[in-house]
């Protein structure tokens, strides 16, 4: 057994080189020297030798809070965040029931469309949505933080709706069929049946996918993307990696914050009547 | 029960997620409508196409990028996803906290990491390019295929879907009639695989098509370009690349729908399949 055990651990470790490899390469070494970085002041059109390299301390991560667009671009990416979260998970919910309750038929190819925007550029599909008029309040340069993160957030649901819609009719599949059977034989209506079964057994689910959608949202995050350009262009990579490490911190613990809520809210006092319940039952 | 007449609001949504796209493809052919009936307007057409910005060498240059990305990708997932379902090993909870971690961490901060790494290179890239197998690495549009070579996302989606569909007996069984772990591998869960590797390959190869950041920063000849950087502004403001652009614009728009109708029936299949873990 021992043996057995030997060998497979090797083995196991034979199919995991390429992700090793791949880890070092592209994760672990680009992140410890952008770590490095953020303490010196180097430029990007300059050899990386020690004397282009000067160490300023903690001075890049201090001369962020300067930068006059940081604050704004931080409540615009937080606002970008709820709203989209919000009209993405609530419309996908809908469609997914619709989808799960519609004839068998037509469940392929309406799942296929769903997809298609997820997979479609984004800049282009920006076009069409406002040529086809959905932005007309919206104006780019005049507009303040509010107005430009609902009209950000109604194009990036139009992207993701889709694909949360097809996680979510997954996850419909796993609730057990006896139960709703036995409430619809009671009376229960379709949507009585939704909320008050079928929701409760999903939360855990949505949880997850809330912060996975957070997360994916964050990486097309305009208000980011903006400020990090102005670096780029000034060459400063110092201040550039000090900025995003600085950003990306603040929007886990952003993140991180919402989970530990909803975690509160949602998950621990069914957890607690669950527990109860079983405790009656071994009794 | 009838439900047909619930299907009215999936239906308005679908079509207006079609229509949207539909608007994209259509709407330059309306707009150079004259070019089709014109006969001197074709030509003149024609000649501008064979002497502007040379987009299909673009084109080149993004399906090999997203053809090599995509297959390097689905090769570490699956891989990955097949070590960490099936073994019990040392480091595996390690490497379940770096998957996650990774997750976490939004791509687009790879890209500063990324540029200081590349200046690194450059600085060894005389001494590399001499060395045969690895001038390989000279090549920029390596570069952009890095960020995306290790697919976190994928690797949880597949080694969900390969804990909920496999057989632990059946994997006995093989090892007792001799067959080796790569043979196990390749002949066994492989074939069952398919349809987790199917969305898989489809998100990288979206994700890969449609990126442009990196680019930016990193290729400087228009030649060199995938297509995604060149026409990123055409749709902004129309018109200002002119017929061969927007033609370009549509095939980028394309051309993933096209990969997303090739791999329909294995992701149905994914979509359809039991994925609650058994306990």
């Amino acid at each position: 057994m021992h043996k057995l055990d030997k060998t497979n651990q090797s083995s196991a470790y034979k199919f995991l080189v390429p992700f090793l490899i791949a880890f070092l390469l592209v994760n672990l070494f680009p992140y410890l020297t952008s770590f490095y970085v953020s303490f010196q002041y180097w430029s990007l059109y300059t050899p990386f030798i020690g004397e282009n390299i000067e160490f300023v301390k903690a001075e890049n991560y201090l001369l962020i809070y300067d930068e006059r667009g940081f604050f704004a671009s931080l409540l615009n990416v937080l606002l970008f965040l709820v709203f989209s979260v919000f009209i993405i998970h609530s419309l996908a919910l809908l469609f997914a029931k619709l989808i799960s309750i519609s004839a068998k038929k037509t469940q392929g190819i309406i799942l296929i469309a769903f997809i298609v925007p997820f997979v479609v550029n984004t800049n282009a599909t920006n076009v069409g949505l406002i040529e086809m008029g959905l932005f007309i309040f919206y104006d780019p340069i005049n507009d303040g933080v509010i107005l430009k993160s609902i009209s950000e957030s109604i194009s990036i649901s139009y992207q993701f709706v889709g694909f949360f819609t097809l996680i979510y009719y997954m996850v419909l599949k796993s609730v057990p069929k006896n139960i709703i059977e036995a409430a619809q034989l009671d009376g229960a209506s379709i949507a009585r049946v939704f909320l008050s079964i079928e929701l409760p057994h999903l939360k855990r689910m949505i949880v997850m996918m809330l912060v996975l959608s957070m997360i994916m949202m964050m990486q097309s995050a305009r208000g980011f993307v903006d400020i990090i350009n102005v670096f780029f262009r000034v060459g400063d990579m110092g201040l550039a990696s000090a900025f995003s490490w600085t950003f990306i911190f603040l929007v886990l613990v952003f993140i991180m914050t919402v989970l530990l809520i909803l975690k509160y809210r949602l998950l621990k006092s069914r957890l607690v009547k669950y527990k109860r319940v079983n405790k009656k039952e071994v009794l | 029960m009838n439900y047909l007449q619930k299907q009215w609001i999936l239906t308005i949504y679908t079509t207006f997620f079609m229509l949207v796209i539909a608007y994209i493809v259509i709407n330059p052919f309306f707009k150079y409508f004259e070019l089709f009936i014109d006969w001197d307007q074709w030509q003149n057409t024609y000649v501008q196409l064979k002497y502007a910005q040379p987009y299909y060498i673009n084109l080149y240059n993004s399906l090999k990028i997203t053809i090599l990305g995509t297959v390097i990708g689905v090769v570490v997932a699956t891989l990955t996803a097949y070590s960490l379902a099936i073994y019990q090993f040392k480091f595996k909870n390690i490497i379940m906290i770096l998957l996650l971690v990774m997750l976490m961490i939004p791509s687009i901060i790879q890209i500063v990491p990324f540029l200081i790494s590349i200046q690194l290179a450059k600085q060894y890239l005389d001494f590399v390019q001499q060395i045969p197998v690895l001038s390989i690495l000279a090549d920029h549009h390596l570069v952009l295929i890095l960020p995306y070579m290790v697919p976190a996302f994928g690797v949880f989606i597949i080694k969900q879907y390969l804990e909920s569909i496999l057989n632990k007996e059946m994997l006995e069984a093989a090892r007792i009639e001799g067959a080796t772990e790569g043979k196990i591998f390749r002949t066994l869960i492989l074939p069952m695989l398919y349809p987790a590797i199917a969305i898989v390959a489809l998100i990288q190869f979206s994700t890969i098509w449609n990126s442009y950041e990196l680019s930016i920063y990193t290729i400087g000849d228009d030649e060199s370009k995938p297509l995604a950087h060149v026409v990123r502004n055409v749709g902004r403001f129309f018109g200002q690349g002119g017929f061969e652009a927007q033609i370009m614009n549509n095939l980028l728009v394309i051309v993933p729908i096209i990969f997303l109708i090739i791999l329909s029936g294995l992701i149905l299949k994914f979509i359809n399949a039991d994925l609650s873990a058994p306990e």
